[in-house]
């Protein structure tokens, strides 16, 4: 993305609706704000909770060999930088970066002739919402939701709070993280902040969440950022993740990704023996 | 994966604003005619006559705004039109320092989606103005500021913005 | 079963414009920087020799896409070449008609086994086969561009 000029973010004028949305000529960051906004709200939940996700992620990501962006920061620095649309702050959001992922996908005989330990998909869910996104509750991701229970019940996970050891939700922004955890089910409704503030979500808690350090830390190559997810919890499964490894040899992973006009949901469920 | 940095050869933003590497600019010039379609059309002619207009789906018992001609969520077509109101309600909103390309403005402009009266579930995206930002408030009611008729061209900036009501 | 509503008199139709407002800008690598320098600079072609290959890469890169091996073997090309393969566009990039058509041509440059893009100028009777020469702009007008070179003529 970093040859749009002059700004990558311009590029995304085009994902708004063509003719209602474009004249009023919004930036990308708009939808969510409001989506934040709308979050904020409904549950009651502060900013400063919300900055936990940015401390947290930035903070994982300094032992990530690719970081953008990590850094040691405070709840104080997110609260004091620069405002860009209220109430996203400029350490509420991911970076513009470029990258790439890639992953080998092969049959079971394959892959158990080429390791060991193979890491398995168990289940995939997809699912697309509408994209009248002004018609939608935007407190809660819908869609990642349907997504998260498409791939539950191939995967056959039927209590993913105790079945799931590790998340990569998809966190472009600091909130991102809490809404989606909420989507996948994994939080109750309002509630991610909470096992946030607890350290639930440290690499060291009861559910490590992005201790790759995110997109938040890492950087967000947007087209990637997904299957960069499915990366991470492929290296934490296996053990292979270095400085970032949870501890407790996770057995079951998830990665989530999201998209397009808030309305795409993801989800990967994968499993090492 | 540990213990290596990622290979490639970094370049400042000096670097390439101050032309110490060559650069190319590559201008788009892609250009679109989008079809208004029946439901959108129909808006748009409505908006030019200071109305708002929506479709009802009679199986979901809902008033779409903006309008469709198949409802997403039966997927049977939309049965009618409905004009609505052209007041509502903050669903949510936020004040917004940059301008679609990212430049920074100081006067910040300030967007909210607005549900509308006589809808369900929603409305559309637009801005808010004779209000300052502090006052603002999720719920609040608000009305519609139209152009007057001989500005109007069938678009929705023929509503200039929303203001409290 | 499909909507009953029809847009009944063309004169209803509506279309919305648009369009895509972001350029991009584009920088050319370490091979590419030191290719288009040379260019500009010099009026030189340079391309990059792969030992493990023997093939000359042009446009030059700093590896070679065959063998994966890293490249840092720099050799002049050209000026002159031979066309292997040539076309007349009577259209342009947005369909327009063009008048004089365009003639265009892979040009494999003395010394280089990959084949060079360019116009051809001054072009009839031109075939493939023909030996032809590089015309560059004057070094002033150069931007460190292939539009450097106006075209190829015949030699």
């Amino acid at each position: 993305m970093s040859t749009c000029h002059p700004h990558p973010q311009g590029a995304f004028v085009t994902i708004f609706d063509n003719i209602l949305e474009r004249p009023l000529e919004p930036n990308l960051i708009w939808i969510f704000a409001l989506e934040m906004q709308r979050y904020m709200q409904t549950y009651g939940i502060t900013k400063e909770e919300i900055a936990l996700v940015s401390v947290k992620n930035k903070r994982n990501a300094l032992d990530h060999p690719s970081a953008q962006v990590a850094e040691e920061i405070t709840v104080k620095d997110v609260m004091e930088s620069e405002v860009m649309v209220a109430p996203v702050n400029r350490l509420d959001v991911s970076p513009v970066s470029d990258g790439a992922a890639a992953i080998v996908l092969v049959s079971e005989d394959v892959a158990r002739r080429l390791t060991d330990k193979p890491v398995w998909l168990d289940g995939v869910g997809w699912n697309l919402d509408t994209a009248y996104w002004t018609n939608r509750d935007l407190a809660f991701p819908a869609y990642v939701e349907r997504a998260a229970r498409m791939a539950y019940k191939m995967a056959g996970i039927t209590e993913p709070r105790k079945q799931i050891n590790i998340v990569e939700p998809y966190d472009p922004f600091s909130y991102k993280e809490l809404h989606h955890l909420e989507g996948l089910l994994l939080a109750d409704k309002g509630g991610a902040p909470k096992l946030t503030a607890d350290g639930v979500t440290q690499r060291n808690g009861d559910m490590p969440v992005c201790p790759s350090g995110g997109l938040l830390g890492v950087g967000n190559p947007i087209a990637a950022a997904g299957l960069m997810k499915v990366a991470e919890i492929f290296w934490q499964l296996r053990g292979e993740a270095g400085r970032r490894q949870v501890p407790g040899q996770p057995k079951v992973g998830l990665a989530q990704a999201w998209g397009d006009l808030m309305q795409v949901g993801t989800v990967v469920v994968m499993r090492v023996d | 994966m540990e213990g290596r940095s990622p290979p490639g050869t970094p370049l400042s933003d000096e670097a390439i604003q101050q032309g110490k590497v060559l650069t190319l600019e590559w201008p788009s010039s892609l250009r679109y005619a989008w079809d208004t379609g029946i439901a959108i059309g129909r808006f748009l002619e409505e908006l030019k006559n200071g109305r708002i207009i929506g479709r009802t789906c009679h199986k979901c018992e809902r008033v779409l705004v903006p309008p469709r001609m198949f409802c997403e969520r039966c997927f049977r077509p939309t049965d009618a039109w409905r004009f609505v109101e052209d007041s509502g309600a903050v669903n949510t909103y936020s004040v917004s320092y940059l301008r679609w390309d990212a430049s920074r403005i100081d006067d910040p402009i300030l967007v909210a989606v607005i549900e509308i009266d006589g809808a369900t579930s929603g409305g559309f995206l637009h801005h808010l103005g004779e209000v300052k930002p502090e006052d603002i408030r999720i719920g609040m009611k608000v009305k519609a500021v139209w152009k007057p008729p001989e500005e109007r061209t069938g678009s929705i900036l023929d509503i200039r913005y929303f203001r409290p009501s | 079963m499909g909507s009953t509503e029809h847009i009944e008199r063309v004169t209803d139709l509506r279309a919305w414009p648009g369009d895509f407002p972001v350029s991009h800008l584009y920088t050319m690598g370490v091979a590419g920087e030191r290719f288009f320098r040379e260019l500009k600079d010099s009026g030189r072609f340079l391309g990059t020799r792969c030992a493990a290959c023997d093939h000359v890469h042009l446009p030059p890169s700093i590896f070679c896409p065959r063998c994966f091996a890293a490249l840092d073997e720099w050799k002049e090309v050209g000026p002159q070449g031979t066309v292997r393969a040539v076309t007349i566009a009577h259209h342009g990039v947005e369909g327009e008609p063009l008048d004089p058509p365009e003639t265009l041509a892979l040009v494999q440059l003395d010394g280089a086994d990959d084949l060079l893009l360019h116009r051809i100028g001054e072009a009839q009777g031109v075939q493939i086969g023909a030996r032809v020469e590089p015309v560059f702009k004057e070094p002033a007008e150069r931007t460190g561009s292939i539009l450097d070179v106006r075209y190829f003529r015949r030699v």
